[in-house]
C-alpha cells in the first residue's frame, strides 16, 4: 500500500476512490429512473379513479338493493339464477338522479314515486332494468303507458290491465301504476323474462277501476294503447279541457268524450265543439243532433254532440257516414255506462321545468 | 514570563472572574424578582377572551318589510330567492365587501336526501345569492358531531359551496378561543369556533327542519350549537336553557330554514328516507324564533302542540317572537 | 462526426471528459447517484402515501402499496392462512428482483433502509479506518434470521407476529401513531402562533397537517413507547451502522436467504484486488466485499465499486468460483488467473448462504414452537377471558383468524377519522395481540357510514367492507349489520337514572334507525321540590351495533353510563350476546 494512496483513503472524507466510469451503467441507471417514473404514473393514475362509494352523497337505499322499503315491487322478481341489484326509491324532489332530463313528462302524469331495479343474469348480460311508477290515478298510469307504446304497437287490455312486450321492453299500466321493463338485448331470454315479469305485475299491482273512456272507446275498435286524455287545449281549442280520445287504426280518426255537470252543460259544450269545427270548414249537413262539419284543407268529417251529461263526439272521420256511424256507436256504448263512472281525475298541473 | 507579569495578569483574571460572577448574580436576582409568583395564580395561563360585536350581526330592523319570507316551489334556487326577495332582498342583508359567514347544519355524515343536513342546493343557492349582493368573501362553517370532513363531503355541502364560490371551515384543535355571552344562563364563557368569525361583517344561518329527541324540533336556533367546541354533551342537562343562550349568544344578519326536505321523525339523526318527506318551502326571516315556530306549526305539521319551551325562553328575552301568525308574512309561489 | 449543427466556441470548450476518458456525466450519473435517487423516490412515495391514507386525500391512491409489495407480509399470511389476500400478489415486485440481483430492496426501495442510511450518514464523525473497521461483518448479524426463523413458525402454527418487527410495519406504525400527531401538534400551534401574532393567514400550513379538519388533536395509547422504540433503533446507527437492518430486520432476513440463489452479485477481480479494504468504508450491508461477499448481507448499494481504486469490483453475473481456475498459491503471491497474475491474497470472492450454523436454525424453530403456545394460552386472545375493551374495528374476521392476519401495521389507525382506533396495549390483546387495532370509545367512535379502515387493510384482517354489508341493507339485509360489540348502561352513573338530571345525549347522537336506544318518560320530583321530567335511557341490544358514539358523547366522560363491550360482535358465535344474533352469525359461515 503506497503512500499516496493510504493518503487517499484515509484524509479525504466523503469522495469516492473509482478510477473509470461507464457509460452503460449510466443507461442502465436512466432505465431504472424510467421505471420509477413509472411506478410514479401508475400512482397518479390510480390515485385519479377513487372508489365513488367512499364519497359518494347518495344514500345507500338509492344504491343498493332489497332494503326494507320495495314498496309494491312483489319479492323475488328475478328467475332463477338471477339477481337483483341497484334497487332505488325516487321522489319527484330527487326523480333526476335516476331519470335526468325525462323526469318532466312522468311529472306531467301526476308522479309520486318510482321504485327501480335492475335484473342481472348468472353471466352477467344482458340484464332487465325494471322502472314502476306510481302515478296517483289509473287515468294518469295508462296516459303515461300510451304516451310510450310505440305507435305501430297494438297492446292488449285484459282484467284491467294494459300490457305488451314489443321487442326489447314491456309496458305495463295497472291500476295507478305504469311498468316499464327495458331489457339490454332483443333476446328471446329477454323476452321470456319480460313476458313472465308482466304476468307477475299483472297481478300482483292493485287493480283501479278504468277510466269510462276504456269501455267507451275500446269496443267501437280503438286499441287500448290509444286510449289518451288531454287536460287541455284539445284539437288546439282553447275550451277543449278534460278531453277523453281514442284513436282508431286509420291514424286519423279520433273519438272523444268530455264530461259535463249537468246535460244543459253538456248540450252548450257540444254546440261550441260543432261551431268551432265549422270555423275550420264548412257545415256538411246535421244529423241525429250533431251538426258535422268539413275540414276546409283535409276533407275530414268532425262534429260532436250532448248525450246526457256527457259530450261524445268524432273528429277527422272520412266521411259524413262513417261519422255518423260511430257517433251512433259511441251513444250506445255511453248508455251502459253508469253515471257515477263518467269522472275525470283532475289531472295535476304540468310541471314547469 | 517572569513573576510579576504572572501575577498582574491573574490579578486581572481573578477580577475579571469576580466582576462576571457579579452580574450574573445580579441578574439571576432580577429575573427572579420579575418572575416572582407568590400565590401561584400568575402562572395560570391567560384564559383570552373573545366578544362577538355588540348587537351582533343583525341589520337595522324595518317596521314595513314582513318578518318571514316564505317561498313554496319546486326550483330551490327560486325558493330561496323568493323567500329572501320577499323579506326585502339580499341587498338589505349583504353590501359590497361584506365577509359573511354561512352557518349550515352538516353536523353528520349523511346524504342529504335523508334530511338530517342542509340541503347543499340551498347552501349553493344562498351563497351565490350573498356573492351577487357583493359579498368580498363567503365562508361556510360548521363543527359536525361526526369527522367534520366525511360530514361536508357526505351531505354535499362541501361541493355546493366550493362550487358557488365560498371557503369552507373545517375546525381544527386550535380554531377554538373562550366566548364570553353575557347575560347567558349556561354559556356564559364557553369554547367557540372562532377562526370564521375573524374578520366577519355579517352572518346567515340556514338549516334544515328535524325533529329532536329531546328539545322536539331543531331548526334555526339550535343551528348555532355548531359553533361551540368543548364539552357540548353537557347541553342536554338543559337543552332549552341552552338553546334560549345560543339565540343569545347569535344574533345573525338573517336565517334560513331549509324546509325543501323535513325529516319528521327519528332526529336529529335520521338515517331512513322513510323518516323524510318533501316540504318544498323555504323560509327568510331575521327573527329565527318567528321562523321556527313557523316550521313547527307548517313543515314538521304540528300545530295543534305547544312549541318547545326553549322558545318561550328566548322570547322572554326578547331574542324574537314565535307569534308569527301575528306578524306579516309574505308567502309566494315560485316554479 | 458528420454533422451541419455547428455550435460556437464548440472546439474551443469541448466537453468535459474524465481522467479515464469517458465524457463527463458517466461520472455525475453512476449508479449510487441513480440509487440515490431510488432512494429519495420511494422514500418520498412512502410518505406521500402516508400522507394520502386520509378521507379527504385518499382518492384512488394504493397507499398500502408498500405493505403490499413487501414480500415477508405476502409469504407470512399466506403460510397462517393458506391464501393470498387482495393486493398481497404485488410482493412479487420485490420477490423476483431479489432472486435475480439479491437483496437490493434494502438499500433502493425500503423507507426505513434509506432513513437509517441518512441517519448514520449525517450523524457519522469518524474516520475512515474507523468506518472500515465498523463495516465489517459480525456474528451478531445472524440474529435476524433467527428472528425470521421464530416469525414463520409462529406464522405457520396461527399468530403472525412479523409485524412487530417488519420495518415496512413498523415505520407506517411509528410514523402514525408517533410522528405524525407529533408533527400536527407543532404547526398547528405554530399556525396558531402565525395567525394570532404575525396576522398571517397560515392557511397553506393545513397542506402539514396529517389530519386535515379533525377537531381535535390526534392521540394514541402506548404513543411513548413506539416513540421510544424509533429513537432507539433509529439513534444505534451512531454505534453500528445500519444496525437494524443488519442485526434485527426480519425482512432483510428473508431477502436474505432468497438472496443466495441471485446470479448477479459484486464480483471482486482478483488480479487487480490490492486487500486496501477501501470497499469497507460504506459497506452498507457489511457483507465483506473485500473478501468472500457474502450474498446475503448484500444490500447492493454499489458504494463498494465506487470505493475501489483499483476498478477491481463490479456488479454482474458471478456463478462460479473464481478460486477453482487459479493456478499456483495465492498467499505466496505465485498464483495466476487466466494467465493473469493474481495480486489479492484472498482467494474466495462469495459465499452464497447466510450464516447460520444448523443448529442454530433448530433452536429458532424450537423457539417458535414455543412461542405460540406462551402468546396463544395467555388468555387475552381466547374464547374465555378474552378482554372487554377488545373491540376490533367492523369488517374484521375472526378473532383467531385476525391474529393469523393482523400485521399491527396500523394503517387503519392510521385512516380512522375519529381516532377511535389505537393500538392495542398488552392490556387489550396481552403480547401477541399488541399493537394490533382496538377501538377506545372514549377518544372517537366508529362512524355510521365509513369503512375506510376496510379499505387500506393489506391482509384482509379486516375485511373489504361494503358501507351495505356494514349498515346490513340490501342484499346483506339477512345477515343485518355489522355489529362490533354492544353498548350497556350502568345506571349508577347515568344522570337520569342515578342523578335526577336530564341528559340523553346517547339517545340523540344513536346513528342507527330506529334508534337502539329508547327512553322511559317519568316526571319526579327531585330533592329540592322541582318537578323535573326525566327520559330514562335503556337499550335495545338487537338494534345496536356498538359504534361507541354513545360512550364517546356521555357526559359522564372518565367512565362512561354508557359502555360499548365486545360482546355481541357479529364476527365471532363465541362472543355473540342474544340467540338472533348468534342465529345470523351461523348463517354467515
Amino acid at each position: 500500500m503506497g503512500d499516496g494512496l493510504e493518503e487517499r483513503i484515509f484524509v479525504r472524507p466523503r469522495k469516492h476512490f473509482r478510477r473509470t466510469y461507464s457509460t452503460r451503467e449510466v443507461g442502465i441507471g436512466a432505465v431504472l429512473l424510467v421505471g420509477l417514473a413509472a411506478v410514479a404514473g401508475w400512482v397518479a393514475w390510480r390515485g385519479a379513479h377513487p372508489d365513488p362509494e367512499l364519497s359518494s352523497a347518495v344514500p345507500l337505499e338509492h344504491r343498493a338493493p332489497g332494503n326494507v322499503d320495495r314498496g309494491p315491487l312483489p319479492a323475488g322478481l328475478a328467475p332463477a339464477g338471477w339477481r337483483e341489484q341497484r334497487l332505488g326509491v325516487f321522489d319527484p324532489g330527487n326523480l333526476y338522479e335516476k331519470i335526468d332530463g325525462r323526469e318532466g313528462y312522468y311529472k306531467s302524469f301526476g308522479f309520486q314515486r318510482l321504485h327501480a331495479l335492475t335484473l342481472v343474469p348468472p353471466a352477467g348480460e344482458p340484464t332487465v332494468d325494471i322502472e314502476l311508477y306510481d302515478l296517483g290515478s289509473a287515468q294518469n298510469a295508462l296516459g303515461a303507458a300510451a304516451g310510450e307504446i310505440p305507435a305501430t304497437a297494438s297492446p292488449a287490455l285484459r282484467d284491467g290491465t294494459l300490457s305488451l312486450v314489443d321487442r326489447n321492453t314491456l309496458y305495463l299500466a295497472r291500476g295507478k301504476y305504469y311498468l316499464r321493463a327495458i331489457g339490454s338485448a332483443e333476446s328471446p331470454a329477454v323476452r321470456e323474462v319480460l313476458e313472465t315479469l308482466g304476468r307477475r305485475f299483472a297481478t300482483a299491482l292493485p287493480a283501479a277501476a278504468l277510466p269510462f273512456s276504456y269501455a267507451l272507446f275500446v269496443p267501437c275498435g280503438v286499441s287500448p294503447g290509444k286510449v289518451s286524455y288531454l287536460a287541455e287545449n284539445a284539437f288546439s281549442f282553447g275550451f277543449a279541457r278534460g278531453v277523453h280520445l281514442g284513436q282508431l287504426p286509420d291514424g286519423d280518426t279520433e273519438l272523444f268524450a268530455v264530461v259535463t255537470g249537468n246535460p244543459a252543460e253538456a248540450r252548450a259544450l257540444a254546440a261550441r265543439f260543432n261551431q268551432a269545427f265549422a270555423e275550420y270548414g264548412k257545415p256538411a249537413g246535421g244529423a241525429g243532433g250533431v251538426a258535422w262539419a268539413e275540414d276546409r284543407y283535409l276533407a275530414r268529417i268532425s262534429g260532436a254532440g250532448a248525450t246526457g251529461r256527457l259530450v261524445l263526439g268524432v273528429h277527422s272521420a272520412a266521411d259524413v257516414q262513417t261519422a255518423r256511424g260511430l257517433h251512433e256507436k259511441l251513444v250506445t256504448r255511453a248508455a251502459s255506462i253508469p253515471d257515477s263512472a263518467l269522472v275525470t281525475v283532475a289531472a295535476p298541473p304540468r310541471q314547469e321545468e | 514570563m517572569d513573576e510579576a507579569e504572572h501575577a498582574r495578569l491573574s490579578r486581572r483574571q481573578v477580577l475579571r472572574q469576580v466582576a462576571g460572577v457579579a452580574a450574573g448574580a445580579a441578574a439571576a436576582g432580577v429575573l427572579a424578582w420579575r418572575l416572582r409568583d407568590p400565590t401561584g395564580e400568575r402562572g395560570k395561563p391567560a384564559q383570552p377572551e373573545l366578544s362577538l360585536p355588540a348587537g351582533g350581526y343583525a341589520v337595522e330592523a324595518s317596521s314595513v318589510l314582513p318578518a318571514l319570507g316564505v317561498a313554496t316551489g319546486q326550483s330551490v334556487d327560486a325558493m330561496v330567492r323568493g323567500a329572501v326577495d320577499a323579506i326585502g332582498g339580499m341587498a338589505r342583508f349583504v353590501s359590497r365587501g361584506d365577509v359573511v359567514v354561512i352557518k349550515p347544519n352538516v353536523a353528520f355524515e349523511r346524504a342529504a336526501a335523508l334530511g338530517a343536513t342542509t340541503n347543499p342546493e340551498v347552501v349553493r343557492a344562498l351563497v351565490l345569492l350573498v356573492r351577487e349582493a357583493g359579498a368580498r368573501e363567503v365562508r361556510v362553517a360548521d363543527n359536525p358531531i361526526e369527522s367534520p370532513e366525511a360530514c361536508f363531503v357526505r351531505s354535499g355541502v362541501q361541493r355546493a359551496a366550493v362550487e358557488a364560490g365560498a371557503t369552507v371551515y373545517l375546525p381544527s384543535p386550535r380554531d377554538f378561543r373562550t366566548l364570553a355571552v353575557p347575560g347567558a344562563t349556561w354559556i356564559v364563557r364557553w369554547p367557540f369556533f372562532h377562526r370564521p368569525f375573524l374578520g366577519a361583517t355579517k352572518v346567515i344561518g340556514v338549516s334544515p327542519v328535524k325533529d329532536h329527541n329531546l328539545c322536539r324540533a331543531s331548526m334555526t336556533t339550535k343551528n348555532w350549537y355548531g359553533l361551540l367546541g368543548g364539552r357540548r354533551n353537557q347541553f342536554h342537562q338543559d337543552i332549552h336553557g341552552i338553546i334560549a343562550d345560543l339565540a343569545l349568544m347569535m344574533r345573525p344578519s338573517l336565517v334560513l330554514l331549509d324546509g325543501t326536505r323535513v325529516l319528521f321523525r327519528s332526529g336529529p339523526t335520521g338515517g331512513s328516507l322513510s323518516d323524510v318527506r318533501p316540504g318544498n318551502t323555504v323560509v327568510s326571516s331575521t327573527d329565527s324564533l318567528a321562523a321556527d315556530a313557523f316550521g313547527w306549526h307548517e313543515l314538521l305539521d304540528r300545530p295543534s302542540e305547544p312549541l318547545p319551551a326553549y322558545f318561550e325562553k328566548a322570547a322572554a328575552r326578547g331574542l324574537g317572537n314565535p307569534d308569527w301568525k301575528a306578524q306579516h308574512v309574505k308567502r309566494v309561489q315560485v316554479g | 462526426m458528420a454533422s451541419t449543427l455547428v455550435i460556437p466556441g464548440w472546439e474551443k470548450h469541448p466537453p468535459k471528459r474524465n481522467k479515464d476518458g469517458s465524457p463527463w456525466w458517466a461520472r455525475t450519473f453512476r449508479i449510487t447517484r441513480v440509487r440515490i435517487a431510488s432512494q429519495v423516490f420511494f422514500f418520498s412515495l412512502f410518505l406521500f402515501l402516508l400522507w394520502c391514507t386520509w378521507f379527504s386525500r385518499l382518492g384512488g391512491y394504493p397507499v398500502s402499496l408498500f405493505l403490499e409489495v413487501d414480500p415477508l407480509v405476502g409469504v407470512a399470511t399466506a403460510i397462517s392462512t393458506h391464501t393470498v389476500y387482495r393486493w398481497l400478489w404485488r410482493g412479487l415486485f420485490v420477490l423476483v428482483p431479489t432472486l435475480l440481483l439479491g437483496r437490493a430492496f434494502c438499500n433502493w426501495m425500503c423507507p426505513y433502509g434509506t432513513l437509517h442510511q441518512f441517519v448514520g450518514w449525517v450523524f457519522n464523525i469518524w474516520t475512515n479506518k474507523n468506518n472500515i473497521d465498523r463495516n465489517r461483518y459480525r456474528p451478531a448479524y445472524q440474529i435476524k434470521y433467527l428472528i425470521l426463523a421464530v416469525f414463520l413458525v409462529m406464522a405457520s402454527l396461527g399468530s403472525l407476529q412479523i409485524g412487530l418487527l417488519d420495518p415496512i410495519c413498523l415505520l407506517v406504525r411509528t410514523l402514525t401513531t408517533a410522528v405524525a400527531p407529533a408533527s400536527d401538534l407543532a404547526h398547528l400551534n405554530l399556525a396558531a402562533a402565525l395567525r394570532e401574532r404575525l396576522g398571517m393567514d397560515p392557511a397553506p400550513l393545513l397542506f402539514l397537517s396529517s389530519a386535515p379538519g379533525a377537531s381535535e388533536q390526534r392521540i394514541f395509547r402506548g404513543a411513548w413507547f413506539v416513540g421510544l422504540l424509533i429513537v432507539g433503533l433509529v439513534g444505534m446507527n451512531l454505534v453500528i451502522p445500519r444496525f437494524f437492518c443488519r442485526v434485527l430486520c426480519p425482512l432483510g432476513a428473508f431477502l436474505g436467504v432468497l438472496a443466495r440463489f441471485a446470479p448477479f452479485r459484486i464480483k471482486r477481480d482478483l488480479t487487480k484486488c490490492t486487500d486496501c479494504n477501501a470497499c469497507l468504508r460504506r459497506c452498507e450491508g457489511a457483507s465483506d466485499p473485500q473478501a468472500a461477499l457474502r450474498k446475503s448481507e448484500c444490500f447492493v448499494c454499489f458504494n463498494c465499486i465506487d470505493d475501489c481504486p483499483e476498478d477491481a469490483l463490479s456488479f454482474g453475473l458471478g456463478p462460479l468460483e473464481f478460486k477453482d481456475f487459479m493456478v499456483g498459491e495465492p498467499r505466496k503471491g505465485t498464483a495466476t488467473l487466466f494467465g493473469k497474475p493474481v495480486i489479492s491474497k484472498i482467494p474466495e470472492t462469495v459465499k452464497s448462504a447466510p450464516a447460520v450454523p444448523r443448529r442454530r436454525w433448530a433452536f429458532a424453530v424450537l423457539g417458535g414452537v414455543l412461542a405460540y403456545p406462551f402468546l396463544r394460552l395467555s388468555a387475552a386472545v381466547n374464547k374465555r377471558g378474552f378482554s372487554a375493551k377488545a373491540i376490533r374495528p367492523p369488517g374484521s374476521v375472526e378473532e383467531s383468524e385476525f391474529l393469523e392476519r393482523c400485521i399491527k401495521c396500523d394503517q387503519c389507525i392510521r385512516v380512522c377519522p375519529t381516532n377511535v382506533l389505537q393500538p392495542s396495549t398488552l392490556a387489550e390483546g396481552g403480547l401477541e395481540g399488541l399493537w394490533t387495532p382496538v377501538m377506545n370509545f372514549s377518544i372517537g367512535f366508529c362512524q355510521l357510514n365509513c369503512t375506510l379502515c376496510s379499505e387500506v387493510c393489506p391482509t384482509g384482517a379486516i375485511q373489504k367492507t361494503s358501507l351495505a354489508r356494514k349498515l346490513g341493507v340490501g342484499e346483506h339485509a339477512p345477515k343485518g349489520p355489522i355489529s362490533v360489540g354492544t353498548a350497556f348502561f350502568d345506571r349508577g352513573r347515568c344522570l337520569p337514572w342515578a342523578m335526577e338530571t336530564p341528559c340523553v345525549v346517547c339517545e340523540e347522537v344513536c346513528p342507527v334507525t330506529p334508534k337502539a336506544i329508547g327512553t322511559y318518560e317519568e316526571t319526579i320530583t327531585r330533592w329540592d321540590g322541582t318537578k323535573v321530567t326525566l327520559k330514562k335511557p335503556y337499550m335495545r341490544p338487537e338494534l345496536c351495533i356498538g359504534c361507541g358514539i354513545c360512550e364517546h358523547e356521555c357526559p359522564v366522560l372518565d367512565s362512561p353510563a354508557v359502555y360499548v363491550t365486545a360482546v355481541g360482535e357479529t364476527r365471532s358465535q363465541d362472543r355473540s350476546l342474544l340467540l338472533e344474533t348468534s342465529r345470523k352469525t351461523k348463517e354467515k359461515t
